[in-house]
């Protein structure tokens, strides 16, 4: 599975590693934070970018969807066919991104897509922390 | 496996190394990873240095003075190479020479340090920019072919342009030496290309090209940095004399610290040995107590610290303005050493601000990413546009196509519709001689019949039954009526011939004799029983007669009769044959019509929903999008300090310290 990492922070491992210790129902709770965020903030900017990959752009827009995880996370590409000619998101995604190769000439120069996607980690990064704190705060209470 | 993108906010720092190479793995299939890798890295920059406080003053000024060294050497080999462009009336090129020197660093991992010296001398002896590009890639693919510096191929190629290739027989590039001798460019550059082409691309695209790569991004990082330090003090030319004439200005003044501080490190040599003496005095008189030795010891002790006292007191007006510049000069470097690190931590927001966004460097890239997204829109519109125009053009095609397959189907059905009007106009022809000829039966049978009543009534006269009554001394009532028992008669003979099978042709004569001499007839052939006999001998004689006239007849007539009605057969027969086929053409070429027509529709509503989807979800992107924007206004250090606070949260309750020193937001 390919993964794209926006931001690194050092000693966040750490913290997630810290938020096991707490009742599962706030990792729980730390999820569909995660996933809010993912849907107000990810997925909206990866969608209008991914239009902006041409013929391929509105079904690639239409695999952008948030994923359920302890940070905010989501999923381009799906393996169903929902091409004309047979191909799925999965299989046009880095081609309409990277575009010139021999083997995907279809793709011209292909559009850098995801290039175009809006900035959103630092509001996105913020509200997560304020989320962190709220449930650290809401679950750690008895042990503070 | 599925092969779906994951994008997470963020990552820690030790996973994101594998994290890296699992991206640049799956990449790997598409070419190279490097621009989802320098992505990466530009959006780890800044929270990188979260934890590095400890580190960062020292990394600032390293990377500043680097930085700036970078940016001097840069701009001097820009400025040669702009020199010798200028000197070859290529000067027009030389935004783009840069544009492309800089693309082509990032491309291959090869450092504009390289490429520019090496541009040059390819420029110099080809004397055209567009060939020393061409020839540059050559020369890297050779380098990147052979384990050869990129300088000696670059050498060995200009030598090889001004007329010597020797250089190019050693490269061991496998050129045939009847094609060296030839001393033809184009044959021995293609001859290279062949052999040498892609290498460099393929150098680039493995891991410790990607790390060159990275490396050269780094470079460029750096450079920039020396450019905007540089630029922060103003115009570069005027600000480093600044600075130089105000170093110049520095030199005597230290010097004189320096002799100061010399001085003082002499008297100070002499106050230790001052004291020494007093030392080794002291030492005496405590061994062997001797009050005239104490005097004297006092008295050189005294006499040394008044020396000294006084000597570095009468030296204070003279150090102290030069302490005090000195101290000017190490605040001044403190300042600099801020103003590197204000300008190192600019660098790291701005890097940060690649994957994160400053205020400043956020409202840049989503300027820029809204023009970018108007291009795309409007490549997107012009796209679509070309897209409808194509389809229009492949439409107006495919019907010119269908136009043509259609016609030729039509071609056909004309033809046989032709034939079968021909067949239908011989038919009502055929038709219309029929009815003429039933009318003309009819018209015939209405004339006989009137005829053989005339007949039949050709005895009736009434002045003849006045005469007849005179002569026979009846009435003329009397005579008339014995008339029309004569016509009943004769009409009864007739019947009792036909009856008797006669042809009708001997009735018709019969008849055409009128009562008296018909009747007599007729009742004579009756009487004698002659009916039959007298009919066979007409019937012969008529056909004789018929077969006589016949054999008369010209040929060509009967031919024409005869092909008249094997035409009118064979057309009937033809027609029939042809209506199946007619059915199935008709059928195909409606049923092609009606599945055309079907899939335009909905090919047409699909679009259509399409479009009408896109733009509802390119709308509400589009909103969300702004929303958000909007809504970042959270700056880099309340971020950073939120994370921090996290962090040392989770690990105080886990009972956790790295002992390090506290660490300081990068961005604060």
């Amino acid at each position: 599975m390919a993964k794209y990492v926006e931001l690194g922070v050092e000693g966040l491992g750490a913290v997630l590693r810290d938020m096991r210790t707490l009742p599962k129902e706030a990792t729980k709770e730390l999820r569909r934070a995660s996933v809010d965020i993912a849907n107000r903030h990810m997925v909206p900017s990866w969608k209008a970018a991914a239009l902006t990959a041409g013929g391929w752009g509105p079904k690639l827009a239409d695999s952008v969807r948030a994923a359920s995880d302890r940070l905010p996370a989501l999923k381009v590409g799906k393996d169903k066919r929902v091409y004309s000619g047979g191909a799925s998101t999965n299989m046009t995604r880095y081609p309409a991104f990277r575009g010139t190769q021999a083997d995907y000439a279809a793709f011209g120069n292909g559009t850098g897509w995801m290039a175009n996607r809006r900035p959103y980690q630092a509001q996105a990064l913020h509200e997560w922390t304020q989320a962190v704190d709220l449930i650290v705060t809401k679950w750690n209470r008895n042990t503070l | 496996m599925s092969r779906t993108l994951t994008v997470y906010l963020a990552a820690d720092l030790k996973k994101f190394t594998s994290g890296m190479k699992s991206a640049e793995a799956d990449l790997g299939r598409f070419g190279n990873a490097t621009r989802n890798l320098s992505n990466t890295m530009s959006s780890m920059l800044g929270p990188a240095l979260i934890g590095a406080g400890a580190a960062a003053g020292y990394a600032a000024v390293q990377f500043g003075v680097d930085g700036v060294k970078a940016f001097i050497d840069d701009e001097a080999a820009a400025a040669k190479l702009a020199t010798t462009l200028d000197n070859l009336g290529l000067a027009h090129d030389t935004t783009e020479v840069e544009a492309m020197i800089d693309a082509l660093q990032r491309e291959s991992g090869v450092a504009d340090d390289a490429l520019r010296p090496a541009y040059d001398r390819l420029v110099r002896s080809i004397g055209d920019t567009e060939q020393a590009t061409s020839t540059l890639r050559l020369a890297m693919d050779i380098s990147a072919g052979s384990g050869k510096s990129l300088e000696t191929v670059v050498q060995a190629l200009g030598k090889a342009y001004d007329g010597n290739t020797t250089g190019l027989s050693r490269l061991g590039a496998g050129i045939d030496k009847a094609v060296l001798a030839t001393g033809n460019m184009d044959t021995i550059t293609k001859d290279l290309a062949r052999t040498f082409g892609g290498q460099a691309q393929t150098a680039a695209s493995t891991y410790q090209g990607q790390l060159d790569r990275l490396a050269v991004g780094f470079g460029e990082l750096q450079e920039s940095f020396g450019a905007g330090f540089l630029g922060a003090l103003g115009k570069t030319e005027g600000k480093t004399g600044d600075l130089m004439t105000a170093m110049q200005d520095l030199q005597p003044a230290l010097q004189d610290v320096g002799a100061a501080v010399g001085d003082l490190v002499v008297e100070l040599a002499g106050m230790v040995t001052s004291a020494d003496k007093a030392s080794k005095a002291g030492k005496r008189f405590l061994d062997d107590p001797n009050w005239d030795d104490l005097s004297t010891l006092i008295r050189e002790t005294a006499d040394s610290n008044s020396y000294l006292i006084s000597t570095f007191v009468s030296g204070l007006p003279t150090v102290g303005p030069y302490l005090n510049a000195l101290l000017s000069l190490v605040g001044g470097y403190d300042a600099l050493t801020g103003a590197a690190n204000e300008a190192y931590g600019g660098v790291s927001r701005t890097a940060m601000a690649m994957g994160k966004g400053t205020p400043e460097v956020d409202r840049n890239t989503a300027a820029t990413t809204r023009w970018n997204a108007i291009a795309a829109a409007s490549g997107a519109v012009v796209s679509t546009t070309g897209g409808n125009l194509d389809k229009y053009f492949a439409s107006l095609n495919s019907t010119a196509s269908a136009t043509g397959g259609a016609s030729k189907e039509t071609d056909l059905l004309t033809t046989a519709f032709d034939l079968q009007r021909g067949v239908v106009e011989k038919l009502q022809t055929t038709l219309d001689s029929q009815v003429t000829d039933l009318e003309r039966a009819t018209a015939a049978a209405q004339d006989y019949s009137s005829t053989l009543a005339s007949q039949l009534l050709g005895g009736i006269d009434l002045g003849a039954a006045q005469q007849t009554g005179a002569d026979l001394g009846i009435s003329t009532l009397e005579a008339f009526d014995r008339q029309i028992a004569e016509a009943a008669w004769f009409g009864n003979v007739l019947s009792s011939i036909k009856a008797s099978g006669a042809d009708q042709r001997l009735v018709d004569q019969i008849a055409a004799l009128g009562p008296a001499a018909g009747g007599a007839l007729a009742q004579e052939m009756i009487d004698k029983g002659l009916v039959q006999t007298f009919s066979d001998r007409l019937v012969d004689v008529i056909a004789t007669a018929t077969t006589v006239s016949q054999a008369m007849v010209p040929e060509f007539l009967t031919a024409g009769i005869d092909s008249a009605t094997d035409f009118v057969d064979g057309t009937i027969e033809q027609l029939l044959l042809e209506q199946d086929r007619l059915k199935k053409i008709g059928k195909t070429i409606g049923k092609g019509i009606g599945v055309n027509i079907k899939a335009e529709i909905a090919q047409a509503v699909a679009e259509a929903v399409a479009a009408a989807q896109a733009a509802k979800t390119a709308a509400a992107a589009e909103r969300a999008a702004e929303i958000a924007a909007q809504a970042v206004t959270v700056s880099e250090q309340q971020i950073a300090q939120a994370l921090q606070r996290l962090i040392a949260n989770s690990n105080s309750r886990a009972g956790f310290t790295t002992g390090a020193p506290a660490t300081t937001p990068v961005l604060g």
